[in-house]
């Protein structure tokens, strides 16, 4: 069985008397410490997926699955559990707390978590050991973004959720953070699930999802994903 | 926000229609922006309409009051002047007054104070004339009652009664009857039958003031016609003034019109003074020279009176003395005649003795002659004896002799018989008795004999013939025994003879001896009666002198006794005719002491009536207004209190509701502002797009003031009326639109608003479009000043150190919210502080100061022995003091406050009784020689301090000068408690007690009303009464302000709901993203609210405590202004209070934080996925 698996997802938005079809009979699966992206078109539903995946919204049919768990069934309390300790997001605009320190930053997430990482550790691992200290205002984007991943896996979740982590970043810094995504997934083996626009990020993949008007267009694993260091786009 | 966006961008194409259209699309916006955002529409308009209501409605209630006052003072008539004079008005006078320019109309009325018993206590009534004309129409009829209940007076001996629910009970059909003797003088008639209840605008409060009679307080007021007065001078004059009902009493123009006709008044009071004084005082001397003259009189009557009364008296003495010399000498005589009835009652007893003397010899005597006399008779006897003895032995001799010889013919028979038988034997033995039984032979032998005797010799041998030999023999034998026999009879008798013959010769000159010596005897013995009768004689003589100088010697002694009871009766008399003098000196030198007592107080009188008459002053005018009737005055200063009342709150509710208008527009315009940004890039003016929000914000504020205004208007006064009616006797609340406040509560809301927007709109609209497209740089996080400590701040959780960092990033926020939540607690705590205050005062004075719970009043200043064995008695009475209660005028500077002068009998007894006290230390104040201690209010409103002076009058009106030696803590009334020492030598007047206060351990409330009847019963007690009623009376009163309390609680509240309702709601709005972002983290519901609520509790909490330090300054404030006159409020709040004040604002926020907890669950978690706006 699949680590991850959306068996004909749909999510339908009503506005007013029309019926939009943000996804529209979604399949498929992902596997234990892939790393997966999701690719597609602005409106594709990519993010309505992600939404799905992370617990953030309910789908409005199909089955979503992860770990042997039908999340698709959870109910709002049992979605706020499976965000706290099994779903690590990281966010398009960072959305660190600007009144927290990064270390405080990850230590927020750590704190509701049954078995976190350390947050200094994380924070090393990112590259952020000397800004541990510093507000979000005080960083640039990239090491915003450092340590809303370091928030992230600081909650040893198993599954890594990032929506454009490098929409809001200049292309070397977005590369940097890419490459740290992957090494995450390399080194530590979590299965790490990013949505993009970017087609060009599909090289670096395990698994490529390609999402277009509420559907998987294609899916196809990638059996020899470069690193994101050779990444051009 | 993301159609709203896109509006104007809609909006664009036609340039002439652009504006048009703009200017829709713009208003539409502005409208959808309102939809869209109820919540932050209502916090404004809630918020302004809550500031604008409060305001306005409080403001208005001040005016209202006035107004009411006012109508009911025009309507009732109520004078604008009031005139007095110590000598009153004569009808020149009052013509006179008339005639001045300005007066509209003018009554002329007479005013007396009376006692009188009433439910069986002392009330002091102050009585009012009314006029004949009473019709609606009659301008000179002022103070018009206003009829409740009944009638008016139509005649004589008839009244209508003041309502006054506090203390009487009078009913129409009662009767009052002034209580003294000299009712006379002010009235034609005593009692009088309650016809009719009034109120009246000249008593509008149901305190009436003060008064000169009975314990100084006035009780109620009535009418009566005046016609029923007997006074002769005007002594009221009441005046109203043209064109003064037409303003309102309590404006300047009303005292500029009133005080135009007050200073026309003041030169003709002076003029008509002096003729006045001429009137009255030429009165007084010709009174005078009477009573000089009356005096002199009565002098001259005294005396002679006095001295004709000496005369008798020393008259009475010498015949009293006379008498005493008569008595004395009937004394001596009766002593003397005693001292001889005396000596004759000796010797008639010494006779007596020698009597009884003789008549017992006499006795003797004489029993010896008995003796004598029976011995005699008894020799007598036994002579008699002898000699009847001889002559028997002599007769029975002869007897003897006789009966011999009577026998012997017999006896010679016998022996012739015999001898012839001895013969016929030896002849005829043979023949013997042949034919015997042929013959008679006599039956015995003495038969025979006695035939024999008779018979011849021849015979007897016939005889003895017949005989038969046995007969013969027989006859022999019997013829032997009878010879025998009388031979023997014979012997005997010769025998006898010669014996008696012996004894004659013996015992005869025996018996002539006897005879003779019995005769001597006899003649002794008659000689002895001879003797013994003569000696009875003389004793019987003797015996009849003994019986009349006895009968002499009990005359004798009955006249004595007479004698002496008649000394007897004289001595009594005279003592009493003594005594009589003695009673009548007395009853003379006391009729002359009175007499002269008399003389001296009259002339003192005189002499004082002269000193009088020298010192009186020309006598003065009083032109008084109205506010110096104790009613007005206390109205005009509750409703000013009202009024600072009404300053005091509003602001900080305006202040607040300006706080939370000035965040929540300044967060409006952040949010919108890359719209902001848009329209400018559009080409939007600066004026125009802030239009945009002052005109959101206009609409709420606009509306909402007006809604709280009318609000406002229609509650707070009405509320606020009625607690103040519980205290005056007025008409329903006149509700008026208060144009003024409402448009200044309407003005001053709206332009709070419309600046705080202004201001929050300004910096933004200031900034190039092209800045406000971009995001606003979020605010630097910033290490705060905690973190300097680590020692602290390493022991704060993660989350509090959240909470923390978050509370100082927002400092605006901060300090908004605390000030608005702060406010509110202290108005609560205010609200909270007043109605402690006024629940403090009772307990506070009553149970903390007052030791004594019970008050009894004296008749006459002194108590009873029966009344004093009462208090005395330990059961029921710890301990009781007497001490002088008046009420006085207490002046210092220019200030004047009637409060109670209180001397205590023993200067030391009054501590027992009163507790004087610092009130903050609950230092003692002490109390001895010299003391003079005023109660806290009464020294501040006169400014002194210890070592100042205060002056009193004494009664005949001198001022006189106290040094202040202390300050006592007190609630009710204002005391001055005064050393008697001290006070007897400055006011030159002896205090005389008024009434006892004691301590009652009596608890069960039947027993307790038992024991004051039975002090109530006694004749020097008027009126008894425990603190207890007092303690209640009051009580009732002050629940008024309580009424107020409530009302101002549960705005408070609602000014917190308010604020914190939209203080939250924008911290909420204003992190939604982070929310957001912590949601999608895994926070739960809870964590996330707690997120939040950890900074609303704490900013309540802090907010609360400076509050409540706020709450105290702001109670002290409002306490001062809204203190009743009488009393001071305490300024202690509970700490119950403070508790209660931070629940309440902690409930408010909790309740807000449920509201918000909708709100937060309805985050959308997608949000975090957004760009930052």
């Amino acid at each position: 069985m699949p680590f991850v698996e959306f068996r004909d997802v749909t999510k339908f938005y009503q506005m007013g008397e029309i019926r939009i079809a943000a996804a529209d009979g979604i399949n498929f699966q992902i596997e234990k410490g892939e790393f997966v992206i999701i690719v597609g078109p602005s409106g594709a539903g990519k993010t309505t997926v992600l939404n799905m995946l992370g617990g953030m919204d309910t789908c409005s049919g199909g089955e979503i699955w992860l770990d042997g768990s039908k999340i698709s069934e959870y109910s709002e309390k049992q979605l706020t559990e499976y965000r706290r300790y099994d779903v690590g997001f990281v966010f398009q605009f960072y959305n660190l707390v600007q009144n927290l320190t990064a270390l405080e930053n990850v230590e927020l997430a750590s704190e509701i978590c049954k078995d976190p990482l350390p947050p200094e550790e994380v924070l090393r691992q990112v590259g952020l050991e000397e800004r541990m200290g510093n507000f979000p205002a005080q960083l640039s984007g990239g090491e915003q973004q450092r340590v809303a991943i370091a928030r992230a896996l600081a909650k040893n979740p198993k599954l890594l959720l990032c929506d454009e982590p490098t929409g809001a970043l200049d292309y070397k810094t977005g590369k940097a953070i890419l490459k740290l995504l992957q090494d995450t997934c390399r080194e530590t083996g979590r299965t790490v699930v990013v949505i993009t626009h970017n087609q060009s990020f599909a090289a670096m993949a395990d698994r490529i999802i390609r999402i277009s008007s509420g559907k998987v267009v294609d899916m196809h694993l990638n059996p020899n994903p470069v690193s994101a260091d050779t990444l051009e786009w | 926000m993301k159609s709203k966006s896109l509006k104007p961008v809609k909006a664009s194409p036609g340039r002439a229609k652009r504006r048009h259209r703009g200017i829709r699309a713009f208003t539409k916006d502005i409208f959808r922006s309102i939809s869209h955002s109820w919540g932050r529409f209502w916090a404004i308009f809630a918020i302004v309409a809550l500031g604008a209501g409060f305001y306005a409605g409080l403001r208005a209630t001040a005016p209202d009051m006035r107004a009411t006052a006012d109508a009911y003072f025009d309507n009732t008539n109520m004078m604008d002047i009031r005139l007095l004079s110590a000598f009153g008005f004569s009808d020149e006078d009052v013509e006179a007054i008339g005639d001045i320019p300005g007066v509209k109309g003018l009554m002329a009325g007479h005013t007396a104070d009376v006692l009188s018993v009433i439910e069986e206590k002392e009330q002091a009534i102050r009585v009012h004339s009314l006029p004949e004309d009473m019709s609606e129409d009659n301008e000179n009829y002022i103070n018009r009652p206003v009829l409740v209940e009944g009638r008016f007076p139509e005649k004589s001996g008839e009244c209508v009664i003041g309502r006054n629910k506090t203390q009487s009970g009078v009913k129409v059909g009662d009767t009052i009857t002034v209580s003294g003797e000299d009712w006379e003088d002010s009235f034609k008639c005593r009692t009088f039958e309650v016809v009719g209840i009034v109120d009246s605008s000249y008593y509008i409060s149901f305190s009436l003031g003060s008064t000169s009679i009975g314990t100084g307080t006035l009780n109620l007021y009535m009418y009566i016609l005046d016609t029923d007065f007997n006074q002769e001078a005007v002594t009221d004059l009441y005046l109203t003034v043209d064109g003064a009902s037409e303003e309102s009493t309590f404006s300047g123009t009303y005292e500029e019109k009133v005080q135009a006709v007050k200073d026309a008044l003041k030169p003709l009071g002076e003029e008509r003074d002096d003729i006045r004084y001429e009137e009255v005082t030429a009165d007084s001397r010709k009174e005078l020279e009477d009573g000089w003259a009356e005096y002199n009189e009565a002098e001259s009557k005294a005396k002679s009176e006095l001295q004709d009364a000496e005369a008798e008296l020393t008259e009475a003495q010498g015949k009293l003395e006379e008498s005493r010399a008569e008595l004395e000498a009937g004394k001596l005589e009766y002593e003397e005649g005693k001292a001889q009835w005396e000596e004759k009652k000796l010797e008639y007893d010494a006779a007596r003795e020698e009597y009884e003397d003789g008549r017992s010899q006499w006795l003797s005597g004489y029993s010896e002659y008995i003796a004598g006399l029976q011995e005699y008779s008894s020799g007598m006897e036994e002579l008699r004896q002898g000699k009847q003895q001889l002559s028997d032995a002599e007769q029975e001799l002869q007897s003897a002799e006789q009966q011999l010889e009577a026998s012997r013919p017999l006896y010679e028979a016998a022996k012739r018989l015999k001898e012839a038988l001895e013969q016929s034997e030896a002849s005829a033995s043979g023949q013997s008795f042949a034919g015997a039984e042929e013959r008679d032979l006599p039956e015995d032998l003495e038969d025979l004999l006695d035939q024999a005797g008779g018979l011849t010799e021849g015979g007897l041998k016939e005889l003895l013939g017949r005989l038969s030999p046995e007969e013969q023999e027989e006859l022999a034998q019997y013829l032997d025994s009878v010879i025998t026999t009388f031979e023997e009879n014979e012997k005997q008798l010769e025998a006898g003879r010669k014996e008696f013959q012996k004894q004659k010769t013996e015992n005869e000159p025996k018996l002539e001896a006897a005879e003779k010596e019995l005769t001597a005897a006899k003649a002794l013995l008659d000689e002895t009666k001879q003797t013994l009768d003569a000696t009875k004689a003389q004793l019987d003589s003797a015996s009849a002198q003994l019986k009349e100088g006895r009968t002499q010697l009990d005359e004798g002694e009955k006249t004595l006794l007479q004698t002496e009871k008649t000394l007897k009766e004289g001595e009594a008399q005279l003592s009493s005719g003594e005594k009589e003098l003695e009673e009548g000196r007395k009853e003379y030198d006391s009729q002359k002491q009175k007499a002269e007592k008399e003389l001296e107080d009259a002339k003192k009188e005189l002499e004082n009536g002269e000193r009088k008459l020298s010192e009186m002053d020309i006598p003065e005018w009083y032109i008084l207004g109205r506010d110096t009737n104790t009613g007005y005055a206390s109205f005009e200063s509750d409703a000013g209190r009202m009024d600072s009342l009404s300053t005091v709150f509003p602001v900080l509710f305006f202040l607040v509701a300006a706080l939370v208008a000035l965040t929540t527009m300044t967060r409006m315009v952040e949010e919108e502002r890359v719209m902001i940004g848009t329209y400018k890039a559009l080409g939007y003016g600066n004026g125009k797009i802030a239009k945009k929000y002052l005109f959101y914000a206009g609409l709420a504020s606009i509306t909402g003031s007006i809604a709280g205004v009318c609000l406002g208007f229609a509650t707070l006064p009405e509320i606020c009326w009625n607690a103040y009616r519980m205290m005056y006797t007025a008409p329903e609340l006149v509700n008026q639109f208060n144009v003024l406040h409402a448009s200044v509560g309407c003005v001053l809301a709206v332009l709070c608003t419309l600046g705080a927007t202004w201001a929050a709109c300004r910096s933004s609209l200031r900034e190039q479009p092209a800045s406000l497209m971009q995001p606003k740089a979020p605010k630097m996080g910033k290490r705060i000043l905690l973190e300097r400590i680590p020692f602290i701040w390493k022991r704060l959780k993660f989350t509090s150190k959240v909470t923390c960092r978050n509370l100082f990033r927002y400092k605006k926020r901060l300090i908004m919210t605390i000030v608005g939540i702060s406010g509110c607690t202290a108005l609560v705590v205010t609200g909270f502080g007043i109605k402690d205050s006024i629940s403090h005062i009772i307990s506070n004075q009553y149970d903390d100061l007052y030791v004594y719970n019970f008050t009894a009043s004296l008749k006459d200043g002194e108590l009873s022995e029966e009344a004093e064995a009462l208090l005395n008695d330990t059961d029921t009475y710890s301990g009781w003091m007497k001490s002088l209660r008046k009420m006085a005028d207490i002046s210092a500077g220019e200030e004047t406050v009637s409060g109670y002068v209180v001397v205590p009998e023993n200067a030391g007894d009054l501590k027992t009784y009163v507790k004087l006290r610092d009130r903050r230390t609950h230092e003692d104040v002490p109390f001895g020689e010299g003391s003079v201690v005023l109660t806290e209010k009464l020294a501040n409103t006169l400014g002194v301090s210890p070592g100042d002076t205060v002056t009193l009058e004494n009664s005949s009106g001198a001022r006189k000068a106290f040094t202040v030696t202390g300050i006592t803590e007190n609630y009710v009334y204002h005391y001055a408690y005064i050393d008697p020492k001290l006070y007897e030598e400055v006011m030159g007047e002896k205090p005389v007690s008024t009434e006892v206060d004691a301590v009652s351990l009596l608890t069960d409330e039947e027993e307790r009303q038992e024991s004051a009847q039975k002090l109530l019963d006694d004749d020097s007690i008027a009126t008894a009464s425990y603190t207890s009623d007092v303690k209640k009376g009051f009580d009732d009163m002050l629940q008024s302000l309580n009424s107020i309390t409530l009302v101002l609680i549960i705005c408070a509240g609602a000014l917190a709901f308010v604020v914190l309702y939209n203080l939250t709601n924008i911290n909420v709005t204003e992190r939604q993203r982070e929310l957001a972002t912590i949601k999608v983290l895994g926070f739960f519901n809870r964590e996330v609210g707690a997120y939040i609520y950890r900074e609303t509790t704490l900013l309540t909490i802090m907010g609360c405590a400076l509050g409540l330090v706020l709450g105290v300054i702001m109670n002290s404030f409002v306490i001062q202004t809204v203190e009743v006159d009488l009393v001071m409020f305490p300024r202690t709040i509970e700490p119950l209070s403070f508790v209660w004040s931070a629940l309440i604002t902690i409930l408010f926020s909790v309740i807000v934080d449920l509201f918000m907890n909708k709100k937060l669950r309805r985050i959308d978690m997608v949000e975090s996925l957004k760009s930052v706006e």
